[in-house]
């Protein structure tokens, strides 16, 4: 598929915003033309505000079906005063749910089962469809490559564990992922999403990049070029599963990208391309950065090096999400767009990124890097 | 991310708008505000057609100035037609006919379109005492040696050892364009500037070399990708070179400058892997070694275009020294913009011309040449 002229004025202005160009080109990026759904349906959003739900509130809306949220009216409650709201809270107060019918429901907000239990069971009889965003770290490990949504998932020895840790977390949405399909059998429909990334992205994980490359010098980068990476754009996920209603289509998907294999270098040099600095990259060997205690996906976000049961991290299947129409924006409209919402950001909140490494280590690290080169 | 309903309406609104406009109309919403320059100038192009001419024409305009365009009248603009109804247009020919250049005034002069000494000779000697600055937009060919990385513009010339030979070949002609620099340094000797650029790319331009690159990786599929990926490259894009030429007029730098990009060093891999960015396609990159391509007669430049391998007299081709320049100012637009319009521009061509590129290689002949390399990895 080459790029369509809808995704031009997104990365043209985009990418203008980038330099700096002012607000207007913004507004261009994010307001992409939809159509409208043949059958508007009333959708059931539980959650809605944190980062991939105002994502799928606004294709929604845009594609004319009528949404509700349901959410304790914590996380950003100044966000669609058009939306109907629902106040109530995952964890014990499902009162406002009771006696209502929609066409299909979002399940954004849960990583414990009883949370997912206790919604699927009360809206089975009212709701016609289950969409429930799980995870990819559902899956044990990728130790091959290709592996399809058919690969075995974490188990847990004790089900009734709530506390969500590194350990749990996987194992927890796998039974989460058992809890709608038991309550909506072949009307449940299960999507893994790997890295989410983009405008609003709370983590600062996939961020980093974009943010460390526009700010240019020398960039330290993992691994080999040639190390498989992926991540999804939080408003390609966001469609998707808006269309996923759209067809009332259950199953079990990896929504993952880009459409194919993607290295680490080709994702740090497609971001270079959005800007206009002066910079290098220097590659850094994953032993040498174990050693250094530079650590995969928290400090060097997205990659993760293909050994120890990852050898298919990179490579993971999605052909079945594409066969279904997930669709995928450029690599540099999603780090334009990025960039932009991060440079939009206070001050305080940049000064303090939650991942990546911090420049101070990575000027340390490639000092260190370029004494063991120069005495070899 | 905070949204609210009048900024979903304004989005909605910005992007039904947009879409209804014309594709150049796009490239200038994106410089919504150029400012307008503190003195407006009466600038002549000789030439203003072809390549690098429109984008100076439009980017003058935007800055508030007076526009006079001297050429024979044929050439077509693919790009910004719109700003030809903008200019006056005088009408003779280079080689012969200056007569409409005659007892007229301007600040400035571009000379895009001579590549022959006697060119410049006669339109510079007629227009010294009635032009203040010479703008010759000449080559990095001009260069004798690229065996080096680092080349500055203090770097020595070709020479050639009849000055009067009018034959623009591969060898004469960056001797013949250092010969166009000296006419024109003699005849405005407070007043020349000399821009030499590199592979000038972009939407507009009729060579299709870079081009290949955003139009081959577009198509997707499997890539055959030139030498090693950490092999440099440089070109410079005819809008930033444009804005250039506009920004040392109005600065009056007298002085001779590299044109060429990007800021820091580009390998292949960065140049090929952001074209990718652009697109959202099935793709897949094939690196196939020098050797192997010489061999199978894959030729550097026009078939893999944007590359020479850096070896020998050619060890510095790709790695200019641009630090005068953007001293200067000038200035570069990100690769993925350069990539994206010149793809847009691309689409608009007529099909027989798109299907008739004049550099770049082959699908047919890239898909043996690949098939080769496979058959070759497979032996071991």
């Amino acid at each position: 598929m080459s790029t369509t002229r809808r995704e031009f004025l997104q990365l043209s202005a985009a990418a203008t915003g980038a330099m700096c160009l002012g607000g207007f080109n913004r507004a261009l990026a994010q307001g992409p033309a939809v159509r409208a759904a043949d059958k508007p349906l009333r959708i059931l959003i539980l959650g809605g505000t944190g980062f991939i739900g105002p994502h799928q509130v606004r294709h929604a809306v845009a594609s004319g079906h009528t949404v509700t949220l349901f959410n304790r009216r914590r996380t950003n409650p100044q966000l669609f005063p058009e939306v109907e709201k629902l106040r109530g809270d995952r964890d014990g107060d499902l009162e406002a749910l009771k006696g209502r019918e929609w066409d299909a429901v979002i399940d954004n907000s849960a990583s414990i089962p009883r949370w997912v239990r206790d919604s699927a069971q009360l809206l089975k009889d009212a709701v016609g469809q289950y969409l429930y965003i799980s995870t990819l770290s559902v899956y044990q490990g990728f130790p091959e490559p290709r592996m399809d949504e058919m690969a075995p998932v974490r188990t847990i020895d004790d089900p009734t564990i709530e506390e969500v840790t590194g350990r749990t977390y996987g194992a927890l949405k796998a039974l989460c992922e058992r809890e709608a399909q038991r309550a909506f059998p072949g009307r449940a429909t299960i999507v893994r999403p790997g890295l989410i990334v983009g405008p609003g992205d709370p983590t600062d994980r996939w961020t980093y990049w974009p943010v460390r490359i526009d700010r240019g010098g020398e960039v330290l980068a993992p691994g080999d070029p040639t190390d498989l990476v992926r991540y999804i754009d939080a408003r390609d996920l966001g469609e998707w599963c808006i269309h996923m209603l759209e067809l009332r289509e259950p199953g079990v998907y990896n929504a993952v990208g880009p459409r194919s294999h993607l290295s680490i270098a080709e994702m740090l040099y497609g971001i270079r391309a959005i800007t206009s600095v002066a910079i290098s990259f220097t590659w850094v060997n994953a032993d040498f950065l174990a050693e250094h205690g530079v650590r995969p996906w928290s400090d060097m976000p997205a990659w993760l090096p293909p050994r120890e049961g990852n050898q298919g991290y990179g490579s993971i299947s999605r052909a079945r999400a594409i066969e279904i129409g997930l669709t995928f924006r450029p690599l540099a409209v999603t780090a334009a767009d990025t960039l932009d919402w991060w440079k939009s950001l206070p001050e305080e909140r940049r000064s303090q990124p939650r991942a990546g490494l911090s420049a101070e280590r990575e000027a340390e690290v490639l000092a260190v890097w370029h004494a063991r080169r120069a005495e070899s | 991310m905070p949204t609210t309903r009048r900024e979903f309406l304004m989005m909605t609104a910005a992007a039904g708008g947009a879409l209804s406009l014309g594709r150049f109309d796009e490239a200038s919403a994106r410089q919504p505000q150029v400012p307008k320059a503190d003195k407006s100038l009466r600038i002549l192009i000789l030439g203003g057609t072809a390549f690098t001419g429109p984008h100076q024409i439009h980017y003058a305009l935007a800055r508030g100035h007076e526009v006079t365009i001297f050429n024979r009248g044929r050439t077509e603009p693919t790009v910004h037609p719109e700003v030809f109804d903008r200019v006056e247009k005088l009408v003779g020919d280079r080689d012969n006919d200056l007569e409409a250049l005659r007892g007229r005034q301007w600040d400035a002069v571009i000379d895009n379109s001579a590549s022959i000494p006697r060119w410049v000779r006669q339109s510079a000697e007629l227009l010294m005492d009635s032009v203040d600055i010479y703008l010759f937009t000449s080559s990095l060919s001009v260069h004798s040696d690229t065996s080096k990385p680092g080349v500055t513009e203090d770097g020595p010339v070709a020479t050639i050892d009849d000055p009067t030979i009018e034959e623009i070949t591969g060898e004469t002609y960056g001797a013949l364009k250092a010969l166009c620099e000296e006419e024109t340094r003699k005849a405005f000797p407070n007043g020349a500037i000399i821009v030499r650029p590199h592979l000038i790319v972009g939407p507009g331009d009729r060579s299709d070399r870079w081009t290949y690159w955003a139009v081959r990786i577009a198509r997707g599929g499997e890539v055959l990708a030139p030498g090693t990926p950490d092999d440099p490259t440089q070109y410079i894009d005819a809008r930033d070179l444009a804005e250039f030429d506009i920004h040392l007029i109005e600065q009056r730098a007298i002085g001779t400058y590299s044109g060429v990009g990007p800021l820091s060093r580009l390998s292949m891999a960065e140049l090929l892997y952001g074209m990718r960015a652009v697109v959202s396609n099935e793709i897949s990159f094939t690196w196939v070694d020098a050797d192997f391509l010489a061999e199978h007669e894959v030729a550097p430049w026009m078939e893999m275009t944007a590359w020479l391998p850096p070896v020998g007299e050619y060890a510095g081709f790709s790695l200019f020294d641009n630090s005068r320049a953007v001293a200067a100012g000038l200035k570069y637009r990100p690769l993925a913009v350069t990539a994206k319009d010149t793809l847009d521009w691309w689409a608009t061509l007529p099909e027989d011309q798109r299907a008739d590129p004049r550099t770049g290689l082959a699908a047919e002949k890239e898909a043996r040449v690949l098939a080769a390399w496979h058959a070759r990895q497979a032996e071991g």
